[in-house]
């Protein structure tokens, strides 16, 4: 008996021993907490934060603290606000509205995840259908809809790009990871994002063995697709591989860090003209405008040779949605990069030969403009911009002058645990009476 | 069936005891992993402490701020080899190589085979026994040289700086190839300057002091504003620009609020906000491909903004400014080429270690070479280091917190390499000076070598 007792004593003191060197093993990051059993851990707790969103309001980003009780359009100046009607979708929901300028709804659209694809071959194991959301939207004069499906939560969270008649009806789908954003040209032609993970290229072996690679891919307007080419090969064949390779999970610069599986993170994606084409020579029609924020930077990206033939990393910081200009300069939505007392973001224009600020707008105390992540411009035909500020629930138009002349602010609220949260806003985009066509029908 | 031996039940005893050892140990192993990744009892009350005395708590899990040992040792793991220790001669370009080693005010003169062909010196109290730009100067032993200028005939240019001091700048002077002093500058002069072929000297200075932007966010507190100095040959002070102003008031404000160190920083570091480190005189080759360019604007780096920009002194204007692909640059240069090359101390994310020289075209920003050190040979010089473009292509690199001064072909490969042999231990642990500046001389024209 007292042979047990000793060799359960003796087993005992082996386990104590093996705690506190799995103990040193986290500490000193050494073999083989690093990599199995680290690994083993984030899987499970990746897995089970996928759907375990007790209070969708305050437990996720899609909700943020309301910064004000008003509601609705609360400042409009007819004489210089452009346009009639306003677009806009609410995160976390797959759902579009289009207001006038009094902010009342004239219509809308919604078409859950698993209705527009009972049977879903490119998302083995989707979220919950209250978790998928639209994030960009595209308007067609006949009411059509083109919106991009996002799974709150899941990786990759890129759920497909779909085409709604008027009526939320499907009338084509595109099963793939659509993420963040696309492009619609006047032909129809659609040039979209979408991620999946892939290996890295060998040139960057610092990356993990799998990353959440973007791809840019050409749709033709019945979204059958044409052409797919990997962001990351085209910056590694591009003299700008140096973007890519800041990235380390060892380094210290603001590049790395635990986003190293996600490394470029590309957002927006938008055709470049003619207009806009001449007033640089490494710029032609057609080249794509990237925004990648992962690596704070712009490309501009040529699908035709797969690789990137001009890029920028300026003074930004997390941006969104550069927008070109006719005049050759380019408006960008900074979220981070400025220090003012009304909040961190502003719209940016800049020349980028040169790279001179020659135009922003930055909130202020009494009208804050704060929208860490997310967010969207449009450029309007007067000069005018729209300015979606997603975190802040808050769609306004601002002119040249800095003046702001259409003030928007979703009305939605809902409270959790005492405290109010207004959800956020998407994809604000403007248009004439005349262009939407499908109104005047209903009318 | 036989009936079970005692055998076979000693044996499945036995099994049955590894088995609940093992079980023991896997249960022991992977609750110490749980426990120390979720920090609960008894990770942070009993084994952290324990873990940190014994120094197992990684470098970066310490709180960093200004740095609590002396700047001017490096302990990053040195070479065995010290002094010249690769020489590919038919491929280096030829001439001699001043550098600074930063154990003391100290320059040294060597030839290709390391051979020390003459030395200066000067103590900081030598030159001010009562400085009187500095309240309360450091001890000698923390002072050191930041950058230095050899003229024909062997007198020397140096500027002081003081180890783990903000400010840091402590002065210029002029010495004799016998290191006497000849003229002294009582000016905050810190990390680099640049002398134009007439004697005219420009150089960077620094003073603590509140900042009121034009723009959006000012700085009550104090930061560290740099500005740039015109200084005749004989040091007296012509002109002085405040740096902060110039780029406020520029279309390039935008990187003046750019800076991801400064937003991010911990409370100490926030009075960090440009950190100019370089300075170099640009050539009319240079300004020849750029309108924006004249000869003689001034190239200068900023390591918290992440920015290069260039200044002209005559209408006291910033004509050119950029943010790139490199993180913490350290040393800019001008090209005949048209082309800017950048040392990026950090911004190198591969096996090949933090640092890489990089050349773009400024225009476009596209890189069009770049040296990152390789696997074998890692680049490596922590937020500090400087190059020097020769004739031919060829790149001088000094990796100055590595010690180790070494010149590269245009193909990558090292040709000449040299490592600071002024070593010290201490605890066990090998530190080398750092190397603040190394710089190619052309031995033509030079008057004060006797031959």
């Amino acid at each position: 008996m007292y042979a047990r007792i000793r060799f359960i004593l003796l087993a005992l003191t082996a386990g104590l021993v093996f705690f506190v060197a799995g103990s040193a093993s986290v500490v000193m990051e050494a073999f083989p907490y690093r990599p199995f059993v680290k690994r083993g851990i984030e899987a499970i707790e990746a897995w089970s934060e996928r759907t375990r969103i007790d209070d969708l309001v305050a437990d996720t980003p899609q909700w943020r603290p309301a910064r004000t009780d008003k509601k609705g359009v609360i400042y409009h100046d007819p004489s210089k606000s452009w346009g009639d009607y306003t677009l806009y979708l609410r995160s976390p929901f797959p759902r579009a509205y289009l207001i006038d300028k009094r902010g009342e709804v004239v219509h809308e659209w919604h078409a859950p995840f698993r209705d527009i694809w009972s049977n879903h071959p490119h998302i083995p194991f989707p979220v919950p259908d209250s978790q998928v959301f639209w994030r960009r939207a595209h308007l067609f004069s006949n009411g059509d809809l083109l919106v991009n499906y996002t799974g709150l939560n899941d990786s990759p969270y890129g759920y497909g790009l779909a085409k709604l008649n008027e009526d939320s009806e499907p009338l084509w789908t595109y099963p793939d990871h659509v993420h963040h954003d696309f492009d619609v040209a006047d032909n129809g032609t659609i040039h979209a994002i979408v991620h999946d993970f892939v290996p890295p290229p060998d040139e960057v072996p610092q990356l993990p063995e799998e990353v959440l690679t973007d791809f840019i891919v050409r749709l033709s307007s019945q979204g059958e697709e044409r052409a797919r080419v990997s962001l990351t090969e085209a910056i590694v064949d591009s003299p700008y591989r140096e973007m890519i390779q800041m990235h380390s999970p060892e380094t210290r610069n603001p590049s790395s860090g635990e986003r190293h599986w996600d490394p470029i993170h590309a957002n927006t994606v938008e055709a470049i003209d003619a207009d806009f084409a001449e007033h640089h020579h490494f710029a032609e029609p057609g080249h794509l405008l990237v925004s990648l924020r992962g690596v704070d930077a712009i490309v501009l990206l040529d699908l035709e040779s797969e690789t990137v033939v001009w890029a920028s990393r300026g003074f930004w910081w997390g941006q969104h949605h550069p927008v070109p200009l006719d005049n050759g300069r380019m408006v960008v939505l900074d979220n981070n990069g400025y220090g003012g007392a009304g909040g961190e973001s502003r719209v940016v224009e800049f020349d980028p030969s040169t790279n001179q600020i020659t135009w922003s707008y930055g909130g202020t105390p009494s009208r804050p403009f704060a929208t860490q992540k997310r967010g969207s411009l449009q450029v309007l035909p007067n000069g005018n911009v729209l300015v979606t500020s997603s975190w802040g629930g808050r769609i306004f138009e601002v002119t040249r002058s800095k003046d702001v002349v259409w003030d928007f602010h979703n009305p939605t609220r809902k409270t959790s645990e005492g405290e109010t949260y207004v959800n956020q806003v998407l994809s604000g985009l403007r248009f004439e009476a005349d262009a939407l066509t499908f109104l005047e029908e209903t009318e | 069936m036989t009936e079970p031996s005692e055998e076979d039940d000693d044996i499945s005893v036995g099994v049955g005891q590894l088995t609940f050892v093992a079980g023991v140990v896997v249960l022991g192993y992977l609750g110490g992993v749980m426990c120390t990744d979720f920090k609960v009892f008894p990770y942070p009350q009993l084994l952290k402490p324990s873990f940190k005395k014994m120094g197992l708590l990684s470098k970066w899990r310490l709180v960093e701020g200004m740095p609590s040992r002396p700047y001017a040792w490096s302990p990053t793991p040195p070479t065995k080899r010290s002094g010249v220790y690769r020489r590919d001669p038919s491929n280096t370009v030829p001439g001699y190589t001043l550098h600074t080693s930063a154990d003391r005010p100290h320059a040294r003169l060597i030839d290709t085979e390391g051979q020390v062909l003459h030395q200066w010196r000067q103590p900081f109290r030598e030159v001010w026994s009562d400085p009187p730009h500095i309240d309360e100067p450091n001890l000698n032993w923390g002072i050191y040289w930041e950058d230095v200028h050899l003229l024909a005939d062997g007198s020397l240019l140096a500027i002081y700086a003081s180890s783990g001091e903000l400010p840091w700048g402590y002065g210029m002077v002029k010495l004799d190839l016998n290191s006497e002093v000849l003229w002294e500058y009582a000016g905050r002069t810190h990390d680099d300057f640049d002398v134009a072929d007439d004697g005219t000297i420009y150089t960077l200075t620094h003073r603590l002091q509140p900042f009121d932007s034009g723009h959006s966010r000012s700085h009550p507190d104090a930061v560290l504003g740099d500005f740039i100095v015109r200084l005749s040959s004989d040091g007296r002070e012509l002109q002085r620009v405040s740096l902060l102003e110039m780029l406020d008031q520029s279309p390039y404000w935008g990187l003046l609020e750019m800076f991801p160190t400064y937003i991010e920083a911990p409370k100490e570091k926030k009075w960090d906000i440009l950190h100019a480190n370089s300075l170099e005189i640009v050539g009319s080759d240079f300004a020849e491909h750029h309108e924006f360019a004249e000869a003689d604007d001034l190239l200068v780096s900023f390591r918290s903004a992440d920015t290069i920009a260039v200044i002209d002194m005559d209408h006291e204007e910033v004509v050119w400014g950029t943010r790139g692909f490199w993180w913490q640059p350290s040393d800019a240069a001008a090209l005949d080429n048209g082309h800017v090359m950048v040392f990026d101390a950090g911004g190198h994310g591969g096996p090949e270690k933090d640092s890489r020289i990089v050349e773009i075209a400024p225009d476009t920003n596209a890189v069009t070479w770049s040296y990152a050190g390789t696997v074998e040979e890692p680049f490596w010089s922590v937020g500090a280091g400087t190059f020097q473009p020769l004739p031919g292509g060829n790149v001088l690199i000094n990796s100055a917190t590595s010690g180790r001064i070494f010149e590269v072909t245009r193909e990558e490969r090292i040709v000449w390499e040299y490592v600071n042999p002024v070593l010290r231990e201490n605890n066990g642990q090998t530190y080398a000076a750092i190397t603040t500046v190394a710089k190619r001389i052309d031995p033509d024209g030079l008057t004060f070598l006797t031959p």
